[in-house]
Formats: structure tokens, C-alpha cells, sequence
């Protein structure tokens, strides 16, 4: 099991390695082997989810799994079967003709090989670890135990079953039966899983005509997202349309999914199980299978109702916030395995998943740079119409704070630790650079959707334009005609101009000196704006304002200013003082004394200190500047130092 | 129409010509009141800065080439066309009066959220009004075409909720404005150049494509949190949302090279019939909530940039809080919307010191490391690009595939060829306002 590995996205809680989770999954799966066989046959269904369903012959005549597995089991298994040249019996015995006997070979390398080797590894004594991972299967089924091969039966006769329906609508309608019935053995979860794996064909078929899709499913909204496609409907029906060629092109096509994501979530934890290229999330009220085919970018969740693992689920919650729990032990190195029987289950589950790795990986190696490619942008998946939740699988730690929602747990783990986190990320190729990015972490706020934060959007008329006259407001600019007649005697500045690079004073830069320009310049300005001068105000801003004051009560205000340290404290506004003190001031006053002549003074003398430590733009309160601020390094032709002490007034 | 497109495709990477040159109808908003609303001692928005920025603009003279108009206030039930009815009840009478008399509730003041950030200060629905008023009337203006560009820098609150206030906004003027737009407008593109994201619009609009929203902001660690890249709208606004996430201390020449790209591609496939840009300023370097090292160049190189498709276009204040530099910008920015180059040495003017002690319109940038790597930032790009390759090319094919109930049967693409001409100002005309 190489390559393991830490997630390295900096995320403590998702930093833990695969095989903890397997324990926790052993664990609680000892604590139920009802559970474990589920589980089990959840895992052997995923050889058969991304092949093309059901399997056909070349002849276009469908095969019946079950009756094949039972007919070469009847043999003495694939090997002997193979040994002995019995394909053309098997053939005849499952209904086809003897020709058909290398075909159905392949079928049963395809489809129930790896069930075979499931089988095995669970049989086989220890010491011969060897056979558990050898690809040409199982030798025999001597001692498969009859319960479990019961409930593969009834996953293969579902299977059957399900080629039979509608094929538009087979899987939806199973999936909304399952839905519906309160499932509670194990069979059922067989079928359950079936079905949906069903789906995820119809998935990829709809893939492969090269649009991307994937499903989110949620039982009790009852709504039905298509993502990606541009379609987002609350509905109480579901509608999933999908063409019935679409399925034929599943099952004709070749294998090609590169990178499985199945992933069972419950709404109250949820546990992540990678599973090489493949998630399992197992989770406590919902169980949503969600899967993203690499090559085909889909994925689908689908949720159920299940109450049965809630503790365990519980339990793996807990794992999931600390990875490190003592409680939750260690997973042995492989090297270690021997010295455990068979009957741990951790190490069934193990090998069992190994298996399938070992198959996937031989198949779709090739693939995956395909998908590296391709897979640009993730869809986003939105959860249900709570409105104020967007899930993405990884994120749902941090999106806990919904009340609406149950606290998400998450775990993930990567088998093959190259392909860390398809759900967050591009593509692998980007996830070693991207997932440390700062700009593509994890979002940490999420739009909210629902009719208290969307505006309301007016229906675009093609009709005449009217409008209040009175929301354009009132022109002050141009003037109106019998003023502008006026303006055409000055002289005045273009458009644009600066100030005078020299001037005439005795002390350019001067208060005085300013102050003069400025008057000359005001001047100007006011007999070109005429009423427009007024109606902005421009007579009381700046130092003007000053003049509506008298000496006493600008020394006042600017005495309590002063005195007043500057802190972040609102407590320490000297604003309760100034209202004190200048009762017949209205605070429009105070403010516009305050911005028009403190603060320019105060900039002005600051200005003409060079000092460094001012910044120029404390304007009030202490919240210090970021940086420090330009301009005071150099020193402005307009600062001399005779002129620092000279007194603004 | 097929003419100014292949300009731009030259002004993408030159420097704008041909119908750049050219002189627009520019109509610019004040409230003579505005700087006198105070936030409160040590709060960083100030009003203040709008009147600085009048005064320098009149100062410049840039007032004879644009129609200056005092905003109407919007009333309680314009601002409900966004807000919802108990918020704008609660924000219409609410007063740092009641709040000391306690007539009002402080569960109501913490479901506003009208705390800490959004002060309730003296005279705060006057002010919303104001901004409100000036962004409504700023797409009147565009909607009766009385103008080509429309500057309203008391607006670009872009933070506010339809439910709440937030980040020292609490009207969203911009949500309000481009709802007046899409009266008459079958699409409208926003843009958002604030070194903050613009959440409240990105989420008014979130779920239609009849608004794309495309915003350039510092992400990571910072207020509002929103604006991952991924987030790219939902339900029929799938894909007309976009995000650029940055970092610390992007350059003109980075941002250029990101804005510029996204925002060709934006206008070649999403044709929007009218422009909204929130100018924000404090993207600006040595902004002293933000992040990023723009100067006024670059920053206004956003504005010319979009200047020159020659759409309809509103151009709205923002952030900003390190006022001197912001009254600096946008008076550059005023210039620039009505095709003037400004002198570096400021004229006098009422808030001369403010200026100091250099009294120029354009700062030095400050040395301060650029923490977006090309590496990223094209990475940005590309993401962004490809999303936007994503969209239906509009208007060949029908906008939106399943009409919603809001939604408006599109029209076949004659509106674009047949536009009105550019609106080119009459040379007398414009004379005549001289």
C-alpha cells in the first residue's frame, strides 16, 4: 500500500492517513457483521459500477450475471474452467451459444473475477498472501460462506432486474423507490447500492457525450440539482431525463473511467474513505452517493435515510475531528498482516480494497493524464434550498456553521496519495501547486441563494423609457443661459491645469503664500461657477469655514482636540465634549469645522515640519497607518526649515 | 458597434484610440451635503472625501466638460426595491437618538448588523438617500441616454445586504442603480475594482444572467471573506459571476495584465448594454485599509479601459481611506471619463494641505513586495478566461435557455448592430456649455 499520504493542504483535519480510517471503519464493522457484509458487497459492487451495464455479448444479448457466476462456480471456478476449455459449456448452460464462450469469458473477467478474488482473500488462509493480490482470480469457492453468497446473489438478481426496466428511466425509479421504502436489512442496501450505481452509469453515459454533470440528490428537499449543466430546479419530481441511446453508448463503450469517487454521506457525519482514486463517505442520516468519474468529470450524491450506523458514524465523527486519538489505535504495516487472521476485519477490508485498486489501476493509468487535462473547473455543487449552503464534499467542515444543516464531519484520505483532493481542485496535476495557493484554499464564506439575498429583477420592456423626472435629480452644471453669457469675459484656465510651477511671493509655500493663491484662485473659480458656487457649498469648505467662527471658539475647539489623547477608545471621543462646550453648535457645524479647518491646519503645520513620525493622514483617531507614508522622505521644495515654526494664523 | 469592438481589441494591449478619443456625454453627481456626514471619531469612511474630490475637480475645471446635478435623496420605497421592507423601516428611523432613548431594539440593531463597522450615526439615512439617490439617477441619466458616462462618487456601497448593513455600507446604491439599468438594459456588467469584494452585489445577483458581476479583490484573511474564484453564480447565473482573487500588494502593471484580458473577453462574449464600475480607492497604494500598491494610473486605467467600448457606463465611488488619495483618484478618474489629462502639480484648491507635502496629484507607489506571482495571476486568468468560455456567446443564441419568471425573452441580435450611434458630443454643443 504505497503511497499513502498525508493531505498537505495544512488542514489538521483532514491530515490523516487512509488505513486510520479503515480501522475505524474494522472497528465498527466488527461491531455489526451484518454491517460488514454490506459493506463488503458495497465494495465488490464498485468493480461493477464503472463497467458498462449490463453486460452484453458481441451478439448484443444480455448477460445474466448470476447465472454465470453459479454455472462456473458449478464448474469448479474460472481456473478450472479455463484449464479445461469449459467456456463453450458454460456458454451453452447460461442460454448462448457455444461460440459464445470466450465472450462470456470476458464478461466474467469484467464483472465477477474481482468478486472472486473478494471471495477468496476473505477464504484463503493468511500465509499465502500472494493469491490475494494475483490478478487471474480465485481457484474456488469451497468455503465461501453461504451467507454472503446469498446476498450476492440478490445484488446480481437486482442487477438483472434492473436491465429489464425502462431503461430512461430505470434508475431514477429505483432510486426514488429505495427512497421510499424504509430499508433496514442489508439486501435492500445491496439494492440500494445497485441502483445507484446504476445511476452512475447513466452518469457517465451522459458524460461521455461530453457534457458534464453530476447529481445531488437530497431526500427531503426533494430537489434535484444538475450541476454544471445549467440547470438548477426545485421540483418535487424528479426529473432526470436521459436518452436511451445514452445508455447504449455506456454499454457499448470502453472502459475509461480513470478516477471513481464513491462517497456515502450522512447527513450528521460523515466519514470520507478514499479509496485510491475512489471516496467512500459514510455519514449518519444520509447516505449520498457521490461519485466524479475523472475522464467524465460527474458526480452524484444521492442521499438516504439511514439510521442504523448513526453511532458508529458517531464514533468516526470523533476520529474525523482528531485523527490522533489515542482511542482509535494504529493500522498495522502490511509487513505486520500475517500475524492477524482473517477474521480481523479491518484487514478483509483491506485486501478487498486492495484488489480493486490493483484492477483499476491496471486499466485507467493511461487515462488519468487525459483527465488531468480536462477536469478545469469543479463544479460546484450546490446542497439543498436551506439557501445559505453550498456544500462541496471536502468543505463541509467549515460550512458546520449553518444551522440548517447537522455539524458535517469529514474525513479524507488518499490511497494512491497523488490524487489528494479531486473535489477541491482542478485537476492532480494542479493539486501539489493549487492546494497550498493561497487564492484556491478553501472557501470559508459562501454565497447565500434564497429570495432574502437575491434582488428581485425587473422584466426588461421594450417599451418607452419613462422615468420620474424627479429622480435625475436637480442640474446645477451647466448653468442655464442667462447666467452662462456672463462667463464669457473671463480669462480662464484649461481644463486640467495645475498650479503655477513659480510664483512671485516672498516666501513661496508660505501659509500666506497659499493662502494668497488660493484666494486668487477661489476667486476665479467662484466667478465661473457663479450660483453653481453656492449651490455646492464651495463658500463654506475649507478655510472659509473658519470664518463663522470666533477666535474663542476655534481656540476651544481646538484645545479640546488636542487635549484629548488619540485612542481607538471611543470612550475618549472628544465629541461629547465638543457638543458640551459648543451647545449652539449644530454637529453639521462641528463636523464641517472640524474636516475644513482642524484638519487643515493641522496638515498644514504638519506639513511644513518634515516630521516623520505624522502621518498625514491621522485625521482622528489612533488607528495607526499601514505603511508608511509616501512623500516624507523627500523634501518638498515647499518645506524650509526657517518656515516649520511659522504660525498658521 | 463592429467597429469600436476591433478598437478595443487594439486597446487591449495599445493604448486606446480611435473611438476612445473621442468625447463622451459625461454627467456627474454631488450632493453639496455629503461631506458632512461623519461616520464618527476614528471611523475610516468619511463622506469628506467627496467634497475634497469636488472641490479638486472644479478646481482642475473639469466641470465645463460635464453636467454636474445635485441627486434627488432616494426614498424609503426606492430603497426597498432592494432592501427588504423592515430594514429600510428600521434604517429610515433610526438615530443615535434613539438608540440613547432605547426606543429601538437591540435585536434589531444586531440583525441589521448596525454595529461596530456600521455605526449608527447622526443623520445616516440622509446619507444613504444621497448615495442612493445619486446612483438611481446616475442610470436614469444612462436609460433616457442624456448621457454616456455617469459618475456618482458618493455611491459604490457595495457591501450591503438586502437584509442588513455591512462594511460601512448600508444602502447598496449599486444594486439599486442597476436594477434602474435593467429597465431598459437587457444586460449590465458590473465591475468592481474595491480592494474588498463586492459581496452584496455579487449576491443580489447571484442566480441571473441578466447581471454579470466581475470583481478584482484581496483575498484571504480579509474582509468579507467571499470571492473564491469558484464562486461563479448559481441556478440561471451559473458562470455570470466572476472572481479574481489577489494578494498583497498587486502592481499596475499585474492588475493590468489580469483586468484587461477578463474584461475584453467579458465584453466580447457577454455584451453587456451598460457598464457599471465600482472605482473603489482603496485599492490604491497606501490605502490605509488596503492592501494592494496601485497608483492612480493604474487604478484609472481601469476606468479607461472601459471607457473606451463606448457602453453606457456608470462609474461609482467605494472603499477608500486614505482620503487625500481618494479624492486624488477619482478626481483623476473624473478627468479621464471626460477625456482630460490633468497637471501633476495640483491647482489650489480648498483642501490644499491635504495634499502635502508634495501638493501633486500623482504619489510615488510604495516599495512593498508583490505577493501574486505571474505564475498565479495567470493561473487566475486562465481560470477565468476559461470559465468565461463557458458563457453562451451572446447574443447569437438565446440567453437563457429556460426563461424564469423575471426572465425576458431575448431579442435576436439586431439591438447590437442597431445601437445608436456612439454618442459622440457635438462639438458646439459642447462649446456651448463652456
Amino acid at each position: 500500500m504505497a503511497g499513502w499520504s498525508k493531505r498537505v493542504d495544512g488542514s489538521g483535519l483532514e491530515s490523516y492517513r487512509e488505513p486510520e480510517i479503515v480501522t475505524i471503519l474494522d472497528k465498527q464493522l466488527l461491531v455489526s457483521n451484518e454491517d460488514f457484509k454490506t459493506k463488503l458487497l458495497t465494495v465488490v459492487n464498485g468493480f461493477l459500477r464503472f463497467r458498462p451495464f449490463p453486460p452484453m455479448l458481441g451478439d448484443g444479448k444480455t448477460v445474466d450475471l448470476w447465472k454465470l457466476y453459479l454455472v462456473v462456480r458449478e464448474k469448479g471456478g474460472y481456473d478450472r474452467v479455463c484449464s479445461s476449455g469449459y467456456w463453450g459449456v458454460v456458454a451453452k448452460e447460461c442460454g448462448f451459444d457455444s461460440t459464445s464462450g470466450l465472450a462470456l469469458k470476458l464478461v466474467y473477467v469484467k464483472y465477477l473475477a474481482a468478486l472472486d478474488r473478494a471471495m477468496l482473500s476473505l477464504e484463503q488462509p493468511d500465509n499465502n498472501e500472494k493469491s490475494e493480490v494475483r490478478k487471474s482470480g480465485a481457484s474456488g469457492f469451497s468455503g465461501v460462506r453461504m451467507d454472503l453468497e446469498l446476498d450476492l446473489k440478490e445484488v446480481l438478481m437486482k442487477i438483472s432486474d434492473e436491465k429489464k426496466k425502462d431503461k430512461v428511466y430505470a434508475n431514477i425509479d429505483l432510486s426514488n423507490g429505495v427512497e421510499v421504502q424504509d430499508f433496514v436489512g442489508l439486501v435492500r442496501c445491496s439494492e440500494n447500492f445497485v441502483g445507484k450505481q446504476s445511476l452512475d452509469h447513466n452518469d457517465c453515459d451522459v458524460k461521455g457525450m461530453d457534457e458534464r454533470m453530476s447529481v445531488v440528490y437530497d431526500e427531503e428537499d426533494s430537489k434535484f440539482v444538475k450541476r454544471n449543466g445549467d440547470i438548477q430546479r426545485d421540483t418535487d419530481d424528479i426529473r432526470l431525463t436521459k436518452s436511451s441511446e445514452d445508455e447504449e453508448d455506456g454499454i457499448t463503450r470502453k472502459r475509461k473511467y480513470s478516477d471513481e469517487r464513491m462517497s456515502v454521506d450522512y447527513d450528521d457525519e460523515q466519514l470520507n474513505f478514499v479509496n485510491r482514486n475512489g471516496v467512500v463517505q459514510c455519514g449518519g442520516d444520509d447516505i449520498g452517493l457521490k461519485k466524479s468519474s475523472g475522464d467524465e468529470e460527474d458526480g452524484s450524491t444521492r442521499k438516504r435515510k439511514r439510521e442504523s450506523y448513526l453511532g458508529m458514524l458517531k464514533w468516526v465523527a470523533q476520529l474525523a475531528k482528531d485523527p490522533c486519538d489515542p482511542a482509535i489505535g494504529h493500522l498495522l504495516e502490511r509487513s505486520k498482516w500475517k500475524s492477524y487472521g482473517n477474521d480481523v476485519v479491518w484487514k478483509k477490508v483491506l485486501l478487498l480494497r486492495k484488489e480493486m485498486v490493483l484492477e483499476r489501476n491496471v486499466d485507467t493509468s493511461t487515462q488519468y493524464s487525459i483527465w488531468q487535462h480536462k477536469q478545469k473547473m469543479h463544479p460546484s455543487m450546490y446542497d439543498d434550498n436551506s439557501g445559505s449552503e453550498r456544500l462541496r464534499c471536502s468543505q463541509r467542515v467549515l460550512s458546520a456553521k449553518d444551522s440548517s444543516k447537522k455539524t458535517r464531519l469529514l474525513s479524507t484520505t488518499s490511497l494512491s496519495g497523488s490524487h489528494i483532493s479531486e473535489t477541491l481542485i482542478d485537476g492532480p496535476t494542479d493539486s501539489s501547486v493549487e492546494l497550498g495557493v493561497w487564492w484556491n484554499r478553501r472557501r470559508k464564506k459562501l454565497v447565500s441563494i434564497g429570495s432574502e439575498f437575491q434582488a428581485e429583477i425587473p422584466e426588461w420592456k421594450n417599451d418607452i423609457y419613462e422615468s420620474d423626472s424627479k429622480r435625475l435629480g436637480t442640474r446645477i452644471w451647466p448653468l442655464d443661459k442667462n447666467e452662462q453669457n456672463r462667463m464669457l469675459l473671463i480669462e480662464r484656465d484649461p481644463a486640467g491645469k495645475g498650479r503655477q510651477d513659480t510664483c512671485g511671493c516672498e516666501y513661496p509655500g508660505s501659509f500666506d503664500c497659499i493662502r494668497f493663491h488660493l484666494f486668487e484662485k477661489t476667486r476665479k473659480v467662484k466667478y465661473e461657477l457663479g450660483s453653481a458656487f453656492y449651490h455646492w457649498k464651495f463658500d463654506c469648505i475649507g478655510e472659509k469655514v473658519a470664518l463663522s467662527w470666533t477666535e474663542e471658539d476655534q481656540q476651544k475647539f481646538h484645545d479640546i482636540v488636542k487635549s484629548s489623547p488619540l485612542s481607538e477608545d471611543e470612550s475618549f471621543s472628544y465629541w461629547p465634549e465638543l457638543f458640551k462646550v459648543f451647545p449652539h453648535k449644530s454637529r453639521e457645524s462641528l463636523v464641517s469645522y472640524y474636516f475644513n479647518v482642524f484638519l487643515l491646519r493641522r496638515r498644514g503645520q504638519q506639513n511644513r515640519m518634515n516630521a516623520i513620525d505624522i502621518d498625514s493622514d491621522d485625521d482622528d483617531s489612533g488607528c495607526g497607518p499601514r505603511f508608511i507614508c509616501f512623500g516624507r522622505d523627500k523634501f518638498s521644495i515647499l518645506c524650509s526649515p526657517k518656515k516649520a515654526h511659522l504660525d498658521p494664523k | 458597434m463592429d467597429s469600436s469592438i476591433s478598437t478595443v481589441e487594439g486597446g487591449a494591449s495599445l493604448p486606446s484610440t480611435g473611438t476612445d478619443a473621442t468625447k463622451r456625454r459625461v454627467s456627474y453627481f454631488y450632493d453639496p451635503y455629503i461631506g458632512d456626514y461623519y461616520y464618527g471619531l476614528g471611523h475610516p469612511m468619511k463622506p469628506h472625501r467627496i467634497r475634497i474630490t469636488q472641490n479638486l475637480v472644479c478646481h482642475y475645471n473639469l466641470h465645463r466638460r460635464m453636467e454636474i446635478t445635485r441627486p434627488f435623496p432616494a426614498s424609503a420605497d426606492d430603497i426597498r426595491w432592494f432592501h427588504s421592507p423592515d430594514y429600510v423601516d428600521f434604517l429610515s428611523s433610526v438615530s443615535p437618538e434613539t438608540l440613547y432613548y432605547q426606543t429601538h431594539d437591540d435585536h434589531d440593531l444586531k440583525r441589521f448588523n448596525l454595529r461596530e463597522d456600521c455605526p449608527v450615526f447622526d443623520g445616516l439615512f440622509g446619507f444613504c438617500q444621497a448615495s442612493a439617490g445619486g446612483s438611481i439617477g446616475a442610470a436614469v441619466k444612462l436609460n433616457r441616454q442624456d448621457a454616456d458616462i455617469a459618475i456618482n462618487w458618493a455611491g459604490g456601497l457595495h457591501h450591503a445586504k438586502r437584509t442588513g448593513a455591512s462594511g460601512f455600507c448600508y444602502v447598496n446604491d449599486i444594486v439599486l442603480g442597476i436594477l434602474e439599468l435593467l429597465k431598459v438594459h437587457k444586460r449590465v456588467l458590473y465591475i468592481d475594482i474595491d480592494v474588498h469584494h463586492g459581496d452584496g452585489v455579487e449576491e443580489a445577483f447571484y442566480t441571473t444572467d441578466r447581471i454579470m458581476t466581475v470583481s478584482f479583490h484581496k483575498f484571504g484573511d480579509f474582509f468579507p471573506g467571499t470571492g473564491h474564484i469558484k464562486d461563479i453564480g448559481a441556478g440561471s447565473g451559473k458562470y455570470y459571476a466572476l472572481n479574481a482573487p489577489l494578494n498583497d500588494g498587486i502592481d499596475d502593471e499585474s492588475f493590468r495584465r489580469l483586468f484587461r484580458p477578463i474584461i475584453q473577453k467579458v465584453m466580447e462574449v457577454y455584451q453587456p448594454e451598460a457598464v457599471v464600475l465600482q472605482c473603489g480607492a482603496d485599492s490604491l497604494s497606501g490605502d490605509r485599509l488596503g492592501l494592494f500598491n496601485l497608483s492612480v494610473k493604474g487604478h484609472a486605467d481601469c476606468l479607461r479601459f472601459l471607457r473606451s467600448f463606448n457602453v453606457p457606463l456608470m462609474v461609482l465611488g467605494g472603499g477608500g481611506y486614505t482620503i487625500r488619495n481618494v479624492a486624488r483618484c477619482w478626481a483623476y478618474e473624473t478627468a479621464v471619463a471626460v477625456g482630460v489629462e490633468l497637471e501633476n502639480k495640483l491647482p489650489y484648491n480648498d483642501y490644499y494641505e491635504y495634499f502635502g507635502p508634495d501638493y501633486t496629484l500623482h504619489v510615488e507607489p510604495i516599495p512593498m513586495e508583490n505577493k501574486n506571482l505571474p505564475r498565479d495571476l495567470e493561473k487566475i486568468r486562465n481560470m477565468l478566461l476559461e470559465q468565461l468560455s463557458r458563457l453562451p456567446h451572446a447574443p447569437s443564441v438565446p440567453f437563457q435557455m429556460a426563461p424564469s419568471i423575471t426572465e425576458v425573452p431575448e431579442e435576436r441580435e439586431e439591438d447590437m448592430d442597431q445601437r445608436p450611434k456612439p454618442r459622440i458630443w457635438i462639438k458646439e454643443e459642447y462649446e456651448s456649455y463652456c
